[in-house]
């Protein structure tokens, strides 16, 4: 017996800010799309991310600004002590339109989001991926165990740094550096932050502390694999040895207890062809930073906002669209990526 | 290289906390950089209030001794030292300001003063003039008025002192050689220690603590019952000198003369940190350099600003007719016309210049404000011509009648302000339609300024002086008249013309006390005019090489014995003045020390979700006098009043008053951030959860049992040896509800539930916080995730209040 056979215009992987956008931009441009979501048991952390002032403009043109200040807290500005003895000051005020940026739950956002779509799917796992000319095929084993084949012209990768999809057709990723992340809730302890937000560098690490909620911090430090003592980073308890020279970081530390430190990829990267034939990837997929840029939600939604013009386009026959994407993107990469060169002389 | 000490002029403010570095704030050393704080906290945990404490920073100046940048303390080995005393009780008394009719060059003074005679320098005679100089009496060469200047010897500190060390003092102060001081043992009583505060050396700067604000007469029986003057009274106000000596590279540094040095005083608290004074003394001593100045809207703003923002401290600011009720009168339009030059905008320009009281004093029949004085004739029918801004008293206040009894704003400012008027300035570009908008863009440009590491210092200096009252001066709240003058100063030089490009706010200056060398402290330290001393003393000490010229050269106390004794009957007295008219009601230094104000207590009434929103709005314009428990004297039964009282119960009340500090309102229908007083008293240490919203009762939906309200909180970290609470305000005493059941997981596990519904009998029981402390035991010293249902069990409505769980 042949699998169950849905077929739909754009088919989406993956069901993060980038994917759940892009998605719904669709629909409102009366695109057929579907988005499929593995389930997985890995729990999503709450990080707080925030997203700067210039990209509520951005929200507020593709009209989701209101469905993320519900789930957002206003923030002004942040602090940081970089290579200096000077804390210095960012004010979001006179940044753009908006005097704030936010500082977003992203769990509530996606949830939201994906109770404004009744086209999303989710599966066990997905396989086999066939790419012809018109119409690629993918083959989902859905929660029921139950194979079903999905055709669609247009496939979008936005399965974060993981790239599954730009994987299967072997397309490789470039990586730019090999910066890791660690990062660990701890009781709130040590001075208030004035906007919630303070970064300071040290010896060839740099660490951030974010408030998360009326009891929670989290200090996340970044460092890279060259740096020779990074293993001592996965260790909560040698963290007080690591950020003894610095002056802040080190008063936000609990005394007592061993907390959970959680590793993570840090690193910018890109794949080495951002959309190939019939396959466009968004979001992390499309282009990762790191993530002091704080950049990472803001990059989800201006590639889903980009891909969807382009995507329309492209229904519309306009053969250079999604090559025009990808030389879009690797520009802007390149411009990103030479502005943190300049800020990572550590 | 030349090293210099910034800032130049630095205060400390009183405070009954420790003094230690963690539990002070510490003087700004940014203008503006504090306005919209809404988190300062201006008591300790234990509900004392916070000292004061100022920084000091050697920096290292160009040739011509323009700051360039701090120095680097692990590069040299600096030894600071400071001289200080109180003076006050050695001086004169204070009836006004006695340079009121003296005709000198001064910009900051009405040439009326002296050719019309508006408010004449009364004359004045000594504090505690029964403390003589022995040779009256027996030719004995003992002169007990010495005693009554607490002037502790120098203190130096360098990087060997790991903690605050006291500057000392006493009182009466016993001379070199004694033991008592004679007049102690005259009144058969012990010299008191009297300490004037403390510094610190903390990685190369110094920190100057001020004293703990205690203030008391010899004799226990005496009251404080005049507003300045007591003999008698001791307090531990000082102020005096700040040298350094630092090493480097094998070359030794003086900072010690009057160009290096720099001067600290200290004052009362300042109780509205965040409200900046009318006028400040940086805007006097611009007056006295007697500049041009280039005008664009960075000049005007600032005193608009400031007055727009007394409606925190003082009702008639805040009520109608008030500037702030002007501007927010405003179309979006009009609005606009305050920064734009066009000659369209020339009409809202004038409104507003229109409102505001020429300094030059030629009115004639403004309100009469009544003296004391018993006689009693009524002013009724005073005041035909139009009452101008600010509402607020001036120095010729003991003249009724003269113009001058009300404070104009210094003509510097009002110079600045008539330019404005004929659109002699440049705009402001951009699109700004509140205040608050345009003081967040010049607040900005302080922050940006303050990034050149070599404008830090004049910024520094400037944060200081724009803290100050500059007027009106009866006497002031932390220095008074002398201030105004050019004799004042060994140096008043314009050093940046602009605070950053094309926002010039009168530019930063380089400002120095003139401190006598100590070849000339030795010999005029305790100089003084006499039985006497009258405006002829200050009009001679002005012109040049006269013998009185002493009077400017300073020396440690010079700058606060001018200043009321003790400094609690000042900070207590002026408040309201009451005319003979009941509406508006004018009132002195609001923003330093208030008059009016919202209290936090009205903040969380208003944060009541019940209240109807024309409620909310009544109980917003419920102001309550500053003072309210010192004046009465005490809360309860039988509470005496009155203005004596005041001043009396201010001696130790003081520290229990309310300060005004920025908070986040959570209230609709209000300002986002509000300016709210909050007691000694009110200091919690909690920590307050959101766990579900307030949902107004609504008939169900659901067949029961439904759940009808849902959240969830993740990574909340349960601490060990606190209490939990649930209420429904962020203070932990709101009363906690939900029609039906309120149900509470933990990680998954239901912890705690709660029916208020009596087991569906028709009527839901509201519950005083709810002490759930053994129910999370299990979970303490963890992060958990909490989850909240708002349950409805017996159908009929549903509804609940706010949960928060507080820690405590």
């Amino acid at each position: 017996m042949s699998p169950e056979t849905l077929k739909t215009e754009v088919l989406i992987i993956g069901k993060g800010v980038s994917g759940l956008i892009l998605h719904l931009l669709l629909e409102r441009k009366g695109i057929k799309s579907i988005l499929i979501d593995k389930v997985s048991s890995k729990q999503n952390l709450p990080l707080a991310e925030t997203i700067p002032p210039s990209t509520l403009t951005l929200l507020e043109e593709i009209d989701f600004l209101p469905l993320f200040e519900t789930f957002s807290t206003k923030t002004y500005g942040y602090q940081s002590k970089w290579n200096s003895s000077q804390i210095s000051d960012e004010n979001f005020f006179l940044k753009g339109k908006y005097g704030y940026g936010l500082k977003i739950n992203k769990q509530k956002i996606i949830s939201a989001l994906q109770q404004q779509s009744n086209r999303i799917i989710s599966v066990k796992d997905i396989s086999q991926l066939e790419t012809k000319k018109n119409t690629n095929t993918i083959l989902i084993k859905k929660l029921n165990d139950k194979i079903t084949s999905i055709e669609s012209n247009i496939i979008v990768d936005a399965t974060g740094r993981k790239r599954h999809i730009l994987k299967q057709v072997n397309i490789n990723s470039i990586e730019y550096d090999s910066n890791l992340a660690y990062l660990c809730y701890v009781p709130k302890k040590g001075p208030s932050l004035k906007y919630g937000f303070f970064t300071e560098s040290f010896e060839n690490a740099w660490g951030t502390i974010s408030d998360l909620n009326e009891t929670t911090r989290i200090v996340s430090l970044y460092t890279s694999k060259e740096n020779e003592s990074y293993k001592l980073f996965k260790d909560f308890t040698n963290w007080s040895y690591l950020l003894d020279k610095t002056e802040l970081l080190k008063l936000c530390i609990p005394r007592n207890g061993n907390f959970k430190v959680y590793g993570k990829l840090a690193n910018s990267s890109v794949p080495s062809k951002i959309t190939f034939q019939n396959i466009i990837s968004i979001g992390d997929a499309a282009m990762s930073f790191n993530p002091i840029s704080s950049h990472g939600v803001s990059n989800a939604i201006y590639t889903a906002k980009e891909a969807a013009l382009a995507i329309e386009k492209h229904m519309t026959s306009n053969k250079y669209s999604l090559v025009n994407y990808d030389k879009k993107m690797h520009t802007i990469f390149k411009e990103y990526f030479n502005q943190k060169e300049k800020l990572y002389q550590l | 290289m030349k090293l210099r000490i910034y800032p130049s002029i630095g205060i400390a403010r009183l405070g009954n906390g420790p003094t230690n570095k963690s539990d002070v704030v510490f003087t700004p050393e940014v203008p503006w950089a504090n306005l919209y704080e809404e988190n300062l906290e201006f008591h300790t945990k234990d509900g004392a209030l916070k000292k004061q404490a100022q920084r000091f920073y050697i920096y290292e100046c160009d040739d011509n001794g323009k700051p360039l940048r701090k120095i680097d303390p692990a590069s040299c080995d600096i030894e600071w030292t400071v001289e200080v005393a109180n003076k006050k009780p050695f001086w004169y008394d204070f009836n006004n300001s006695l340079d009121l009719s003296v005709n000198t060059d001064n910009h900051n003074l009405s040439p009326n003063f002296f050719t019309e005679k508006i408010a004449p320098g009364i004359s004045t005679s000594r504090r505690n003039p029964n403390v003589l100089n022995e040779q009256l009496i027996n030719n004995k060469d003992y002169d007990y008025r010495k005693e009554l200047v607490n002037s502790p010897a120098p203190t130096t500190i360098t990087a060997k002192n790991i903690a605050p060390v006291p500057l000392g003092g006493k009182f009466p102060f016993p001379l070199e050689g004694q033991n008592n001081s004679f007049i102690a043992s005259a009144m058969n009583l012990n010299t008191r220690d009297v300490n004037l505060g403390a510094i610190e050396y903390d990685e190369g700067s110094l920190i100057f603590y001020p004293g703990d604000g205690i203030s008391a007469a010899l004799n226990p029986s005496d009251l404080n019952t005049d507003f300045a003057d007591n003999s008698n009274w001791y307090d531990d106000i000082c102020d005096g000198k700040v040298t350094a000596k630092v090493t480097m590279n094998g070359t030794t540094y003086e900072l010690n003369d009057a160009s290096t040095a720099a001067w600290v005083a200290s004052a009362p608290p300042d109780y509205a940190p965040q409200i900046q004074p009318l006028a400040t003394m940086y805007d006097l001593i611009c007056g006295i350099a007697n500049e041009s100045f280039t005008t664009d809207f960075s000049l005007i703003f600032p005193v608009l600003y400031r007055l727009y923002r007394m409606q925190w401290v003082n009702l008639s600011d805040f009520l109608a007719p008030s500037f702030r009720e002007t501007i927010d009168e405003l179309t979006p339009e009009e609005f606009k016309a305050l920064y734009n030059n066009s000659e369209a905008a020339q009409p809202v320009r004038n409104k507003i210049f229109q409102l505001f009281r020429d300094p030059l004093y030629n009115y004639n029949n403004e309100p009469i404000i009544p003296s004391k004085s018993k006689t009693d004739i009524t002013n009724i029918g005073s005041g035909t011509q139009e009452l101008k801004y600010p509402f607020y008293p001036g120095d010729g206040i003991n003249y009724p009648g003269s113009p001058a009894q009300w404070f104009a704003i210094p003509p510097v400012l009002y110079e600045e302000l008539r330019k404005w008027r004929d659109g002699n300035f440049t705009s402001l570009d951009g699109n700004y339609s509140t205040m608050d908008e345009l003081g967040k863009y010049y607040q900005n440009q302080y922050l940006e300024a303050a990034k050149d590491p070599a404008k830090t210092a004049l910024l520094m200096t400037r944060a200081v002086l724009e803290t100050l009252y500059g007027g009106g001066f009866h006497p002031g709240v932390e220095l008074t008249w002398p201030m105004r003058h050019a004799q004042m100063y060994a140096e008043n030089s314009l050093a940046y013309a602009n605070v950053t490009q094309g926002n010039s706010f009168f530019g930063l200056r380089e400002i120095r006390i003139g401190a006598a060398t100590p070849e000339e402290q030795s010999q005029i330290f305790y100089n003084d005019f006499g039985f006497q001393m009258n405006s002829d003393d200050v009009k001679e000490s002005i012109s040049t090489n006269n013998a009185k010229g002493w009077l400017w050269k300073s020396t440690p106390g010079d700058l606060t014995k001018w200043m009321g004794i003790p400094w609690q009957s000042d900070a207590g007295s002026c408040q309201k003045v009451f005319l003979d008219s009941q509406y508006p009601i004018p009132a002195w230094w609001a923003a330093n020390l208030p008059v009016d104000v919202l209290t936090e207590e009205s903040l969380v009434a208003m944060r009541n979700s019940d209240l109807k929103p024309e409620t909310i709005q009544y109980v917003y314009a419920n102001r309550l006098p500053w003072l309210m428990t010192t004046d009465t004297g005490y809360v309860g039964y039988h509470a005496e009043g009155g203005y004596m009282n005041g001043l009396i119960n201010m001696v130790y009340k003081w520290k229990n008053v309310g300060v005004v500090a920025g908070r986040k309102s959570n209230v609709n229908g209000i300002p986002e951030l509000v300016y709210v007083a909050a007691e000694s008293k009110n200091v919690k240490n909690l920590t307050s959860i959101f766990l579900g919203k307030a949902i107004p009762a609504k008939p169900v939906t659901l067949a029961p049992p439904s759940v009808f309200y849902s959240n969830t909180r993740e990574m909340i970290w349960i601490p060990e040896n606190a209490s939990a609470f649930l209420s429904s305000n962020l203070e932990g005493t709101g009363n906690v509800y939900v029609d039906d059941v309120f149900e509470m997981k933990i990680n998954g596990n239901i912890v705690f539930t709660h029916d208020f519904s009596n087991n569906c009998s028709g009527r839901i029981t509201p519950e005083a916080p709810i002490d759930i402390t053994s129910n999370l035991k299990e979970v303490a010293n963890s992060f958990v995730t909490i989850e909240v249902n708002y349950k409805d069990k017996c159908g009929g409505s549903e509804g609940a209040s706010e949960f928060y769980l507080i820690f405590k």
